[in-house]
Order: structure tokens, then C-alpha cells, then sequence
């Protein structure tokens, strides 16, 4: 069709648009100053945030360190920052709540190119068993003495904020576990000063939103000195860069502490809290052997509890009860001896990790719950495994 | 005779149903000052509102007298309870792990033993004095106990494992005196924060083992081969020792 019918211009948008196209290539690109200049001159002040974004990033590489990748580990030689984080450390390892919260350290380092420290603070024989930079690590502190080797919260604590000093730590970040990491968040930051974030359950960049007036509220923040993660909501690193875990020379420290550790007390198991208790030794209505029930809870030890058909009738006081309307158990270990498992005893023991059920009952739902289960009669177990976890402790 | 034990007490909220209620951990904190040291030798201290509902039930629990610091609304505590300590200095301060309400993020106690220089002890049980200092109980995890000394003066919290408080009289919460020290008036400082209703969160669930979940229920295994199972299975996860 001719551009020039009946005298009339006829307009192509096509051609119009292809000409904006390469217009736009020979003026200067726009910036957030231009349009800062262009609001001052009047106009409403519209800043594309990609813009922004990018001459931030334009601005930035001054200050962020450096980070080289070799191989599948990415290595940062020069870091503009530090952030510690001191584990809780399961039998020498690292705990799955260990390894949130180093994701939650991770992304307060890589906000502005700064690296992760891991504290190890070690008694003399014991060691890390996983591989730090695996689990996204690039420098080790690693404090040896034997103080660590009993309970003495004070010279951790005292331990971190030296190590938190010698590497001038911009964030030092912990898991909010009970006894150990949210008893030691609260020592460094009463001792460091700067500020301090418990329950910890989102970060962005650098603000942290942390549950406060007892999970009714929440708080929308900068990061703080020290953080505290609540691990069991804070979401977990989607995919973790191995990182190199390289060691640094540890602070020369003098600890002195105020607390005397004298060792656990040896404890009955009957007495003790069941909502407490790492394992749990449970009897149903399938136990009629009390004798052995009692022993093998002495043998493991575990404490004892059981279901309401065992407390009515009186086999054990109505402090043992589990379930809906006794105590909530949240075991490591839960072991159901003869227990059917209605669904109120189930809700009694849903928080546990696991369940080994010992019943004659295949169908049994325990039987489906467990994650080891025997179709056995525990009268004849229960002996059989007194006997067996004797003998291994005779062995060592 | 100066008291030298301090109870430090908040007003708490309970967790289902937001009714106001003394805290739960700072009445079990009261109980066992009460049973250590008698009502004469404790004195109990409140930050904030001396009419607050809830106060009284501490004074129900067998106390003659309660000391309030007036502190307004929103304004921290930790000031007038440092200036009003720092004054009193206690060989004993005992209080509830976390408040029930407010910011409760359980520093209050922390940072009152880092400025008095005191030993700190988290989840105290039972506490005892003796000759050098303080024998206390703590609760370790999976529900053991320990014994640790402290020399020196102590801030102990309670939390976990502490014994429920007795329930509050009433004609003693009546009786009981309220007690108002003027101390100096610290500001509240500006909230930098931003404060929202929290959302709800749903916790992770406890991972279950998948590796033993395709085993499958053992049928017709002799006693001593269930036995050997079940305790290869405990030692797998550390729970055998």
C-alpha cells in the first residue's frame, strides 16, 4: 500500500518505532541523576529502581572483595568484611540447624562481599568430622582448650568475643537453640555490645525481621551486631557453594570463668521430664511384663512413659502419660512397646524424630508411624534387648 | 536486714488466649527464692506500671511487699532496674528466662550480669547456698540434669524444668503492699524498627528418616535379631551410650 493515498500521510508505527530504536543507541543512558535533574526541573520524580540497581553495582566493586573461582570452590581473597558463626555442633558435626544458620551468615557476607568464619572452640581431643568449606566456609578459627571439654557457657562466650574481635566481625551469627546457641548470643552481644536480634526467621540484604512479643509481633530491621536464627522457620540455603575454609591463627585467649561445672546428675529414669527426655521408652496395653519394661528403661537409659490405657489401670502414675491429654513428648527417639497408637497417643508424639514400634499387630498405625518396626511380642523383646545393650556396654 | 535476693517480675500474657497473668517463669523464679532464702530476706521488683492487673498475683504467692520502678508504656526497663541493682547490689537475682510480652527477647538478664559483673546461669532448676558461693542445678538437654558452682554474685534465669509456682492467694494479693521508688526517668528511645502483627510461620517439620522408611515393617525376626536391630538403630543416632 502507497504511504501517499488520496493526498493523505498515512503514519507506519513500525518504521516510527525502528527509528526510536536506534535513537536511543546515540543518546547518553539515562541515569538516576538525570532524573533526579529532571524532577528537581518539575516533574514527578520517576527512577526507574533497575537503574538504580545498576549504578549501585557501578559504584560497588570498590568496597566488596574479591572472589575467585577455582575449580567447583569459590575463593574470596580479599574480604571487605567478616561474619562469624559459632556452631552448636552435634557429636562433632555440624547440626541441620548449624547449617541454616550458616546460610543466613552466607547471605549477610554476600550482601556486601564480606566472608564467613566458622568458630570452632574445641576441647583438646575432639575435632570437626564434616568438611567446612562444603558446607559454605571460607576461613576457620579454631580455639583449642580445655575449658570446652566441660559445660562453662562464660568461657565460649568469652572464646567468641575474642575471636569476633581479632577479625573485627561486622555480624556474628548463632542458631537459637536452648543451652547453647541463644545462651551464647546473648553473652556476645551483652559482651560486644552493638545490638542483638533473637528469632531471626527472614533476612533481606541486610535487615533481619525477628519474631518479638512472644510470636505475636514481628520487627523489620537492620542487621545488628549479633543475630540469632530461629532455625526451625528461617528457610535453608537453596544450594550451597563450596567455599575453601581456610584457617586462621586463633587469638591468643586466658579464659577464666566463674562456673564450676560438677557433671550431669545420674537420674532415675522413672523420674525423668518426659518433655525433655531425648528417648523415651513407651508401654501399651500389649506390655503385661513390668519387670522387664522397668529394666530396660534402666538399661537404655530412657525415661519411661505410657499410653492411657497403661495409666488408667495403674502401671504407671499419670505423669507418664502421652498423648493428647498427658504430655507432649519431643523425643529423638521414641520407642513404642506394644502400643496400638490411637490418633490422640499419635498426637502426643508427633514432634518426635523417631519411632521404633515393637507390636504383635501388623496393621497397628504405630506400625506405620515407626521407622523401624518389629512385628514381634515385646515380652520377648524387651529382655533380648536389656540383655544385648548390657553386654556392648560390658564390651567397651 | 538489706534483702539479697532480688526477684525481678514482669507482667505476663498467656500465650493462647492473651489474657493478662503473672509470667509464668518469674513466678517459679519467686517460688524458689521464697523457699531459699524465706519472704524477709526477698525483695521483689516490677519495671513499669504499678497498677498493671497481674501484679498482685505475685504478692499472692506469700509476699508481704512488692517494689515497683515507674516506668512509662513503651520505654525499656533495663535503666531504672541497672540504677535501682547497681544501688541494692543483691548476691542473688533471679527472674524468668523471657518475658511473656513486649520485646521478650530474654537480654534483659544477660545484660544486668554484664553491668553488675555477675555470673550469669541460664534454666536453673533448684539453687542452693553454700560455703563458696552458689550450687545450682541446671537443665541439660534431653531433660538430664547438671550441677555447676558459681562463686560470687549470680543472675540466675529459669525457664525450662522449673517447677510450676504455686497458685496465688487472693486475700494475700489483697493484703500485700505496692511499693512505688522514684528513679530517675529514662526516655523512651525512638523505634527504628518497623513493627508488624507477625505473620504466621509454619515451622519446619521434624525430618523424618527416609533411609529406613522403605524398609518396611520386620516380620517373624527371633527376639535376639529384633534386639540387635533396635539397638543398631539407637546407636546410629548417638543414643545408645
Amino acid at each position: 500500500m502507497s504511504e501517499h493515498q488520496d493526498g493523505i500521510r498515512r503514519r507506519n508505527p513500525r518504521r516510527e518505532r525502528d527509528g526510536r530504536r536506534t535513537s536511543s543507541v546515540v543518546e547518553p543512558a539515562p541515569s538516576v541523576q538525570a532524573a533526579q535533574s529532571e524532577a528537581a526541573a518539575g516533574a514527578a520524580p520517576r527512577i526507574d529502581p533497575r537503574l538504580r540497581r545498576r549504578e549501585r553495582q557501578a559504584a560497588e566493586p570498590a568496597s566488596t572483595g574479591v572472589s575467585v573461582r577455582a575449580g567447583d570452590v569459590t575463593r574470596i581473597d580479599q574480604s571487605s568484611h567478616y561474619v562469624l558463626m559459632v556452631p552448636d555442633l552435634e557429636r562433632g558435626r555440624l547440626s541441620p540447624a548449624d547449617r541454616i544458620t550458616l546460610g543466613a551468615a552466607r547471605m549477610l557476607a554476600d550482601a556486601d562481599g564480606g566472608a564467613v568464619v566458622l568458630a570452632l572452640m574445641l576441647a583438646s581431643d575432639e575435632m570437626l568430622a564434616d568438611d567446612a568449606g562444603r558446607a559454605g566456609v571460607d576461613r576457620v578459627v579454631e580455639l583449642r582448650d580445655a575449658a570446652f571439654a566441660a559445660y562453662d557457657p562464660q568461657a565460649r562466650a568469652a572464646a567468641a568475643v575474642a575471636i569476633a574481635e581479632m577479625i573485627s566481625a561486622r555480624h556474628i551469627v548463632l542458631s537459637e537453640t536452648r543451652s547453647q546457641g541463644g545462651d551464647l548470643a546473648r553473652r556476645i552481644a551483652a559482651a560486644l555490645g552493638g545490638g542483638l536480634a533473637v528469632g531471626v526467621v527472614r533476612m533481606t540484604n541486610a535487615s533481619v525481621t525477628s519474631v518479638i512479643d512472644a510470636g505475636r509481633r514481628e520487627a523489620i530491621g537492620p542487621a545488628p551486631r549479633v543475630v540469632a536464627i530461629d532455625t526451625a522457620i528461617f528457610p535453608a540455603a537453596s544450594a550451597i557453594q563450596a567455599r575453601e575454609a581456610r584457617p586462621l591463627a586463633p587469638p591468643p585467649v586466658t579464659l577464666r570463668s566463674a562456673i564450676r561445672d560438677e557433671g550431669l546428675v545420674p537420674m532415675d529414669p522413672r523420674t525423668l521430664p518426659l518433655a525433655e527426655a531425648e528417648l523415651v521408652l513407651s508401654a501399651g496395653d500389649g506390655v503385661t511384663d513390668w519387670d522387664a519394661f522397668h529394666a530396660l528403661a534402666a538399661a537404655l537409659p530412657a525415661a519411661e512413659a505410657g499410653s492411657r490405657v497403661v495409666c488408667d489401670a495403674g502401671h504407671l502414675p499419670r505423669s507418664r502419660q502421652v498423648g493428647a491429654s498427658g504430655t507432649i513428648v519431643s523425643a529423638q527417639c521414641y520407642i513404642a512397646a506394644g502400643i496400638s497408637g490411637s490418633p490422640q497417643h499419635l498426637h502426643g508424639i508427633a514432634d518426635c524424630r523417631t519411632v521404633i514400634a515393637v507390636n504383635t499387630d501388623l496393621h497397628a498405625a504405630m506400625v506405620a508411624r515407626a521407622e523401624l518396626a518389629i512385628i514381634a511380642d515385646a515380652q520377648a523383646v524387651m529382655p533380648a534387648l536389656t540383655k544385648l545393650v548390657e553386654e556392648r556396654r560390658h564390651a567397651r | 536486714m538489706p534483702a539479697n535476693v532480688t526477684v525481678l517480675v514482669s507482667i505476663g500474657r498467656n500465650p493462647v488466649s492473651g489474657r493478662v497473668r503473672r509470667a509464668a517463669a518469674d513466678a517459679s523464679a519467686l517460688a524458689l527464692a521464697l523457699r531459699i532464702a524465706g519472704k524477709e530476706a526477698v525483695e521483689v521488683v516490677h519495671a513499669g506500671d504499678a497498677a498493671a492487673p497481674g501484679l498482685r498475683d505475685y504478692l499472692g504467692m506469700g509476699l508481704p511487699r512488692l517494689t515497683v520502678l515507674p516506668v512509662s508504656g513503651n520505654a525499656n526497663p533495663a535503666p531504672a532496674l541497672l540504677g535501682y541493682l547497681r544501688h541494692r547490689r543483691p548476691a542473688l537475682i533471679l527472674t524468668g528466662e523471657r518475658a511473656e510480652a513486649g520485646e521478650a527477647s530474654g537480654f534483659l538478664p544477660y545484660w544486668l550480669a554484664g553491668e553488675l559483673a555477675a555470673t550469669l546461669l541460664p534454666e536453673v532448676v533448684d539453687l542452693r547456698m553454700e560455703a563458696e558461693g552458689w550450687g545450682a542445678i541446671l537443665a541439660a538437654p534431653g531433660g538430664r540434669r547438671r550441677r555447676v558452682c558459681v562463686a560470687g554474685s549470680l543472675v540466675a534465669t529459669m525457664g525450662r524444668g522449673a517447677t510450676v509456682a504455686p497458685l496465688a492467694a487472693y486475700g494475700q494479693a489483697r493484703r500485700g503492699e505496692i511499693i512505688c521508688e522514684q528513679t530517675d526517668t529514662f526516655a523512651a528511645a525512638a523505634e527504628s524498627r518497623v513493627i508488624k502483627p507477625a505473620r504466621p510461620r509454619p515451622k519446619r517439620l521434624v525430618a523424618t528418616v527416609a533411609a529406613q522408611a522403605g524398609r518396611g515393617p520386620q516380620v517373624g525376626v527371633a527376639p535376639e535379631e529384633a534386639a540387635r536391630m533396635i539397638a543398631d538403630f539407637l546407636a546410629g543416632r548417638g543414643l545408645l551410650v
